[in-house]
């Protein structure tokens, strides 16, 4: 069987392979239109585009393509008359498809990676991380294999329950896809998990002529997982589509800022009144130059240096730093120092090494390394940087911290300047400042956040202004802090802490002073607490909020509760903070979801009784629907064995074809009427029974 | 179950969605016995053999191969049957020689003597592309496939099925030459009477989903009767008579066929008082067409209206 499907199909997967192959290296080939993109390879969205829809593409292909032509009647007949177990059949499928996939899939993606390995070929380092949403794409697209060959084998409409195969799938990539996960091997995992259902649930649809009670229990419980998870991808689907016809969202809020002036304003946004903006004292400034959204030049830009000044809840160290997901190009190499401008060459940071790498941009190569040792030409090794640079977002500024050193990166001259570091002073940030949108660029100035104080310093280390904290740090250890364009007033935005609960931080004040270079408290503004509205809920929000599905929202609370229990600390704090400062909402959701549950859980028995399951069935459909709300009905609906209902020919109340008797007039199915044209002799088994002949005469 | 049954349908009801292809259905076939299964087009017969090898599930009742349930036949016994299915299908990518090789990798007894004296008499070579085949020598191709395992039970579902009739011949002589030799036991469905009449010992009749024949040809024969009555004026419309499958008027004449005529037939007949009687032999093919056709009266009248 093996060798049949390898001779069968290998054409298809050297077709799929040169298609594939040319489609990952126009995906390479194109220039980014976001803004990492322009240095990315590996992660480019166009070469993910290819490599996400193109695995799923060919996983699709080959698994209809070893089903479906085979599966006209009598080739499919002969196929399964064959003297080995249907398990057998299905597995020299199986295998001999994901093998082909493989070599459909893998040798181009490789040439890829090989290709951006090579020197030269980009002006962009290679890291080894960067491979893995690629090897996930292989990996996802494994399962849209085994979907083919799910729906290929499953007996039933191609709208209705086959579907839900393609549709698990899906919901898988739509999963693995998101920007939010960080460690590679959670797809890798969800990947493998829905191909092992896929291909479980596949094996079960061959290993029986399409009923769901005779597949093995294994199978079962894996052809649930498929529809299920197809079913929630449909209800993810509906709820977009839904988004789209909900009322538009607007954002309502209230937000602190000053002016280049050193005036404290309020600037609130709500649907009717539009943008006010007031002083402290409630009366609204009519003034032009912020009427529109280029107020953000007359505003001074505060810049956020650490959310952890202090630190006494050890925050600090659970913080990832630059946690990215992996399918972002950030997370492997970051643009330092600005360099992104320049037009003969651009610096990166890569985190996973802890160095600079900086490349020609013409001509792709090569410059060199910075590390802690300095700089190195060409593929020269440097010493990493012995600790994570912090703190930044979209590149690594030119000012930046590792450890309780405080760099300055003069990329073009190959040098790294270490210009703040004192021995026992520990440092919570450090950030270049930028007085506002228009003068970003040349201030040449940086904020070193201590335990008491905020550092200015300038490009060759030199203290400027030292600004000492006038507020609790342990209440309002979030601080912002901006520059007066004349570069002579500096102010802080202290805000609450982040281990201050929400709830009560929404209650806190915050706090805006002015101070001149000395440290000279030169005014100090009490910001009264706003209520941040946000974007107001929709009903469509609150229906699908409620069709949650409990098991999977009760068990992440009790598998939050386990693992804080077990020790883990990231865990507890989650559990901790959904029953403390989240509880209201944790309550809202626990109730919704249960009630919406509970009322499909009634239908779903009243349904089950209604067409005559067992009372056994009944619950245990029942008790499934009560786990898995409305997805759980739709499951239920889509792979439960239904009777088919006929009329009786006795007393015409409807009965299941499969019953022997009738289980309203307890008649059993007449024999076919006898017209006494019927010609049976001695050898016919029509003849063993000559009372019902008669009988029906 | 007799004991020397080796194929046993008992009740065997199906039906897809609402729509009833099987009515209690039951069947014995004897070890040794070559039965042909017969009836129209979607009748159910190719659903019936699919339920009684196991690839579809039986509504109500089941049946057993070599006592065995259909529905879970092991694959040491599906090993003893030879199943042939409609369409002949054969891997057009792989050679003759190819399809021997794959077929016999599943089945222990392969015969290879067999295999090729099939293709020998089919004049297949083992280097031929077997997607380059006529629709004879690939129905000879499967042949070899079916046989060459030397199956004790071969299940044929409509095996000559499209050929042209030297190859129908050939499949049959084949056919026949192999299995006969070991006693084996055959059952076939077909639309081709002439075939079934000469190869045949029972046949059963599948029509309207429900079986209506299970009996020797012979029986089958001798249980129809047709006579064409011959009148001087109109013959006069037919009474009621039991068994009465069809009768046919035209102006001067009454052809009329009864299943399972009664003693007294020919003197009911005789009242009509027509000119002649005569009864008339009937091939297979004729019986099986007067049997499954449409029944009741049938009229021509070249003047285009009865007279009274």
């Amino acid at each position: 069987m093996l060798w049949k499907e390898w001779r069968e199909n290998i054409k298809w997967a050297v077709l799929a392979m040169i298609g594939l192959g040319l489609a990952e290296f126009y995906g390479l080939s194109q220039q980014g239109s976001s803004y990492e993109d322009q240095w990315a390879t590996l992660c480019k969205s166009a070469f993910l585009m290819s490599t996400t829809f193109g695995c799923a593409a060919v996983g699709v292909v080959l698994g209809l393509l070893q089903i479906l032509p085979e599966q006209r009647r009598d080739q499919w007949a002969a196929l399964l008359h064959r003297p080995v177990k249907r398990s057998t059949i299905f597995f020299g499928k199986a295998f001999a498809g994901i093998a082909l996939y493989f070599l459909a899939t893998v040798p181009p993606y490789v040439a890829c990676v090989w290709y951006v390995a090579a020197s030269e070929h980009f002006a962009v380092p290679f890291v080894p991380q960067m491979v893995f949403p690629g090897v996930t794409d292989i990996c996802a697209g494994a399962i849209y294999y085994f979907a083919a060959l799910f729906v290929g084998l499953r007996r039933g409409l191609w709208f209705g329950s086959r579907a839900f195969g393609f549709l698990a799938a899906i919901h898988v990539s739509f999963y693995i896809t998101g920007w939010g996960i960080t460690l590679f091997r959670v797809p890798v995992e969800a990947s493998l998990l829905m191909a092992l259902a896929l291909f479980t649930a596949g094996w079960g649809a061959i290993s029986t002529n399409g009923t769901m009670s005779n597949q093995p229990w294994l199978a079962r419980w894996a052809l649930l997982a498929v529809i299920f998870y197809g079913v929630s991808a449909l209800g993810e689907m509906s709820n977009v589509v839904l988004g789209m016809f909900s009322t538009p969202q607007y954002y309502y809020g209230t937000e602190y800022a000053m002016d280049i002036d050193g005036r404290p304003l309020k600037i609130s946004v709500s649907k009717t009144a539009g943008t006010t903006i007031t002083d402290l004292a409630g009366n609204v400034i009519k003034d032009e130059r912020f009427a529109s959204s280029s107020r953000y030049n007359f505003l001074v830009n505060f810049v956020q240096t650490s959310t952890y000044i202090g630190d006494p809840h050890q925050l600090k160290k659970e913080s990832t730093g630059y946690s990215q997901g992996y399918r972002s190009n950030m997370t492997y190499v970051v643009l330092a120092g600005g360099s992104y401008d320049t037009e003969t060459e651009r610096w990166y940071y890569l985190p996973q090494q802890r160095q600079f790498v900086g490349y020609f941009y013409k001509t792709n190569q090569r410059i060199g390394s910075i590390g802690q040792d300095g700089f190195r030409p060409g593929y020269g090794q440097v010493e990493s940087f012995k600790n994570d640079i912090a703190g930044f977002y979209y590149e690594v500024s030119s000012i930046f911290q590792s450890g309780s050193t405080v760099y300055r990166g003069t990329y073009d001259q190959r040098k790294l300047t270490p210009i703040f570091s004192q021995p026992g002073t520990e440092v919570f940030g450090a950030t270049p400042l930028q007085s506002n949108q228009d003068q970003t660029i040349g201030l040449n100035l940086g904020a070193v956040v201590l335990l008491d104080k905020i550092l200015i310093i300038d490009k060759t280390g030199q203290i400027v202004a030292t600004l000492p904290y006038h507020q609790d740090m342990n209440q309002w250890g979030r601080v912002l802090v901006a520059i007066k364009p004349s570069k002579d007033r500096f102010f802080l935005h202290y805000m609450p802490s982040a281990w201050i609960k929400a709830q009560e931080q929404e209650q806190m004040p915050s706090y805006m002073e002015e101070m001149d270079a000395k440290g000279t408290l030169l005014n100090t503004y009490t910001l009264p607490p706003v209520h941040q509205q946000g974007y107001p809920r929709t009903w469509q929000q609150y229906i699908s909020e409620g069709l949650e599905t409990p098991a999977f929202y009760f068990g992440d609370l009790i598998y939050g509760k386990m693992g804080a229990l077990c020790g883990s600390q990231r865990l507890a704090d989650a559990y901790n903070y959904r029953m403390t400062d989240g509880w209201g909402w944790t309550k809202d959701l626990a109730i919704r979801t249960s009630t919406f549950s509970a009322i499909f859980a009634v239908v779903a028995l009243i349904w089950a009784r209604w067409t005559r399951f067992s009372w056994k069935r009944s619950w245990a459909w029942a008790l499934f629907v009560l786990l898995f709300n409305l997805a759980g009905l739709i499951t239920f609906r889509l792979v439960a064995d239904w009777p088919i209902f006929v009329p009786c020919p006795k007393c015409q109340r409807k009965r299941s074809i499969q019953e022997s008797t009738c289980p309203s007039c307890h008649a059993g199915w007449p024999a076919p009427k006898r017209e006494g044209t019927e010609i049976f002799d001695q050898g016919s088994k029509h003849m063993e029974a000559p009372e019902a002949v008669l009988a029906s005469k | 179950m007799s004991q020397s049954s080796i194929i046993d349908i008992h009740n065997l009801t199906k039906y897809y969605g609402k729509r009833l292809i099987v009515q209690d259905v039951s069947l014995s076939v004897p070890r040794g016995c070559i039965y042909g299964f017969l009836g129209r087009n979607g009748m159910g017969k190719t659903t019936t053999i699919r339920i009684f090898l196991g690839m579809e599930d039986a509504t109500r009742g089941g049946a057993t191969v070599f006592g065995e349930d259909s529905a879970a036949l092991r694959p040491e016994t599906r090993a003893r049957i030879g199943y042939l299915p409609e369409g002949h299908h054969v891997y057009g990518w792989m050679t003759v020689k190819e399809c021997g090789q794959f077929q016999a990798a599943y089945y222990p007894k392969w015969n290879q003597d067999i295999f090729e004296a099939v293709l020998t008499h089919f004049r297949l070579t083992s280097s031929m592309k077997a997607g380059g085949l006529s629709r004879g020598q690939r129905a000879g191709l499967c042949l070899a496939m079916t046989l060459a395992p030397e199956p004790e039970l071969l299940v044929l579902d409509d095996p000559a099925l499209g050929l042209d009739p030297v190859a129908r011949r050939s499949l049959l002589q084949s056919m026949l030459y192999v299995t006969r030799q070991a006693d084996r036991t055959i059952f076939f469905s077909s639309h081709l009477l002439s075939d079934v009449e000469r190869v045949a010992d029972r046949i059963a009749v599948l029509d309207g989903c429900v079986l209506r024949a299970d009996c020797t040809v012979d029986t089958f024969r001798q249980s129809l009767k047709h006579f064409v009555l011959k009148f001087r004026e109109t013959p006069p419309s037919m009474p009621e008579i039991p068994g009465l499958l069809q009768s046919f008027r035209t102006d001067r004449e009454l052809a009329v066929t009864v299943a399972n005529p009664a003693a007294d037939l020919e003197s009911r007949l005789a009242e009509l008082r027509p000119e002649s009687m005569e009864p008339v032999e009937m091939t297979l093919e004729d019986a099986f067409i007067n049997y499954v056709g449409e029944r009741g009266e049938k009229t021509f009248f070249m003047n285009g209206k009865e007279a009274k």
